[in-house]
């Protein structure tokens, strides 16, 4: 399937990183899960985004997904999550161009201090909405130039982004954005990946 | 496992989800919700149409069932009663529905009328929303409408249902074999005889292949499709004709010969515009989404029924008077002779004539379109090597695609693939 399921737009602070800006299309799960995968894309997002060097490009295998982060030179961030069928060029176009967009419209003081309730920037959706197309991108042949001649870091696994001796399961035992519900379900999907036990 | 876990729950429960079945007609989805603990509280829940059930209960509930399930088939004199045997399935086979002896009891249940075949089909439906690619499910739903048939069904309601159920596996699962086939069969047995629908589903399928560049088992009913497009008595629709010619022209003006053939020979618009449409669509496909096998396999399917044209024709004739169907090995399979027909009808035979209603070719006209048919091989295969060469040096794995297409060119389809400057 070609489909895009978050873009996410952070701030990269001194010790962690803030959402500004999120949009997600879910439709492609099941009704009970929709939330908690909404929180683990958030999770992740932020995840990503601390663990990239400020100026730099990354994109993440991690099972059935692809995520992509930019991360400006003003420590600015986008994050795109993706299947695997999605082109990734594309991907880093659509996040170049996001991001070019939000500091047009958000000033620049805004974002250590800001917050998704605080921002306005109605247009994230739309372009998740537009670009589920990859077609929509041929326009922007301009962004697509410059990107070639970047280089783009590519992980087998979230776990190669993360810092040495930090674990994922750890992450996730810690993190506070995650409900309860979204830990067990967490549980549930490892246990299901990892071997085929029943009950 | 936990034979002798009595849990008394599990009665209620299972009336709930029958009640949630029988007062929401549109319920759409079932899954299992996980959580950490039991909040005493019913594990049911029923929101926006969807339905869930707690995993703490899930152990117990299937143990239960199983259990009494099994005890009343045993004891096949002291029967349980339906509607309490009926529930238990139910329960049963939303839990686990890879069990055939749950769905044999179904049948047996339906056949004695004590479950609604309606009913039976929107369980099913549900069902497949947590299990998009079981096969007995679908096995089951093709006997419910096979019954629903033979009881005097509305046909076109009953596809029109079957076309949506097996799209939304198909949606949520990819290469989902089961569902496509499903598909398949729908169209064999319930489509009418009019060629409406295979429109409908040719452009459907489009959009859908477009957005899952690497489902196999979507594409392969797109050549399903595309075949049954091919064999149609009927003439297809002004649409495809008519992208058909212009894709024609498309790939003629690619080619490095510089004369463009005016394609004057309407048998052959429709199966080699059709096959000519498509190899474009996959044209821009494959350079658009780099990487995809589907894709590169889709493309072989293509050229081969695309040479079956041109064999036919050739072979038909005699003549061979080609300069590219020199090297042609010509087999004569059962698909190439319906083909041939097809194409040669309006000359043979004008009794009936399906495809050029008053053409009558002389062997002039036969001449001609032998000569735009060597165009058409010099053409495609001008495309081929082109698509090969403009494949990113720096994506691996398309790469590696591309080198399999060119070798497959030659040694399977002994076609020479010429150098692009």
């Amino acid at each position: 399937m070609v489909k895009l399921y978050a873009l996410s737009v952070l701030y990269k602070g001194t010790n962690n990183a803030i959402w500004l800006k999120s949009a997600y299309d879910l439709s492609a799960f099941g009704f009970f899960q929709r939330g908690s995968v909404q929180e683990f894309m958030a999770f992740v997002s932020k995840t990503i985004v601390e663990r990239t060097q400020t100026a730099a490009r990354q994109s993440v295998k991690e099972g059935e997904y692809m995520c992509h982060v930019y991360v400006r030179g003003d420590n600015l961030g986008g994050v795109l999550i993706s299947d695997h069928d999605y082109p990734h060029r594309v991907s880093h176009t659509l996040i170049t161009k996001v991001l070019d967009d939000f500091a047009l419209s958000v000033p620049a003081a805004l974002w250590p201090v800001g917050s998704e309730a605080t921002i306005s920037f109605p247009q994230l959706y739309t372009y998740l909405a537009k670009y589920q197309n990859p077609r929509e991108a041929d326009a922007m042949t301009k962004i697509q130039e410059e990107l070639d001649e970047t280089k783009i870091i590519l992980h087998n696994t979230i776990e190669a982004v993360l810092e040495r001796g930090e674990k994922l399961d750890d992450l996730v035992a810690k993190s506070e954005g995650l409900s309860m519900q979204s830990k067990a379900f967490y549980k549930t999907a490892r246990k299901t990946n990892s071997c085929c036990t029943f009950g | 496992m936990m034979q002798d876990d009595p849990f008394p729950a599990a009665e209620r429960i299972l009336l709930e989800i029958d009640a949630v079945f029988r007062k929401d007609p549109k319920l759409k989805e079932f899954d299992i919700v996980p959580v950490t603990a039991n909040h005493n509280k019913s594990p049911v829940l029923h929101v926006e149409h969807c339905l869930g059930l707690e995993s703490w209960c899930v152990r117990h509930v299937y143990c239960y069932t199983y259990h009494r399930i099994m005890d009343a088939r045993q004891l096949r004199s002291r029967r349980e009663d339906p509607a309490m045997l009926a529930r238990l399935l139910s329960g049963a086979l939303l839990i686990n529905p890879d069990v055939t002896t749950f769905w044999n009891m179904r049948r047996e249940l339906l056949q004695a009328g004590r479950l609604d075949m309606q009913g039976e089909l929107h369980f099913i439906a549900v069902l497949l929303s947590r299990k998009p690619k079981c096969t007995e499910a679908f096995a089951h739903r093709k006997w419910v409408v096979r019954r629903l048939l033979l009881a005097g069904a509305d046909k076109d309601a009953l596809l029109e249902e079957e076309l949506q159920v097996s799209r939304y596996a198909a949606d949520r699962y990819p290469n989902n074999y089961h569902a496509w086939s499903h598909r398949m069969w729908c169209l064999a047995n319930l489509a009418p005889a009019t060629s409406a629908i295979l429109h409908k589903e040719w452009a459907a399928s489009e959009a859908w292949v477009s957005s899952h560049v690497s489902d196999h088992s979507g594409m392969q009913y797109r050549q399903f499709l595309l075949d049954r497009l091919l064999e149609l008595k009927h003439s297809v629709s002004e649409d495809i004709v008519d992208t058909g010619r212009k894709s024609i022209q498309q790939l003629l003006s690619h080619s490095q010969n510089e004369d463009n053939v005016d394609f004057v020979q309407s048998a052959l618009i429709k199966s080699v515009g059709l096959i000519a449409s498509e190899l474009l669509l996959n044209t821009d496909l494959i350079l658009r989404f780099a990487g995809h096998e589907a894709l590169w396999c889709h493309r072989r399917y293509l050229l081969v029924s695309f040479k079956k044209i041109l064999n036919c024709r050739t072979d038909m004739n005699g003549t061979g008077g080609c300069r590219y169907s020199s090297s042609i090995c010509v087999t004569r399979s059962r698909c190439a002779e319906k083909l041939s027909e097809a194409v040669s009808s309006g000359h043979v035979n004008t009794e009936n004539a399906p495809l050029e209603r008053d053409q009558k070719l002389s062997s002039q006209e036969l001449g001609a379109l032998d000569r735009d048919l060597c165009h058409l091989q010099g053409a495609m295969m001008w495309h081929e090597a082109k698509l090969i060469s403009g494949c990113q040096p720096d994506e691996l794995h398309q790469q590696r695609l591309a080198k399999q297409h060119r070798k497959w060119l030659s040694h399977v389809l002994k076609l020479d693939v010429p150098a692009v400057a």
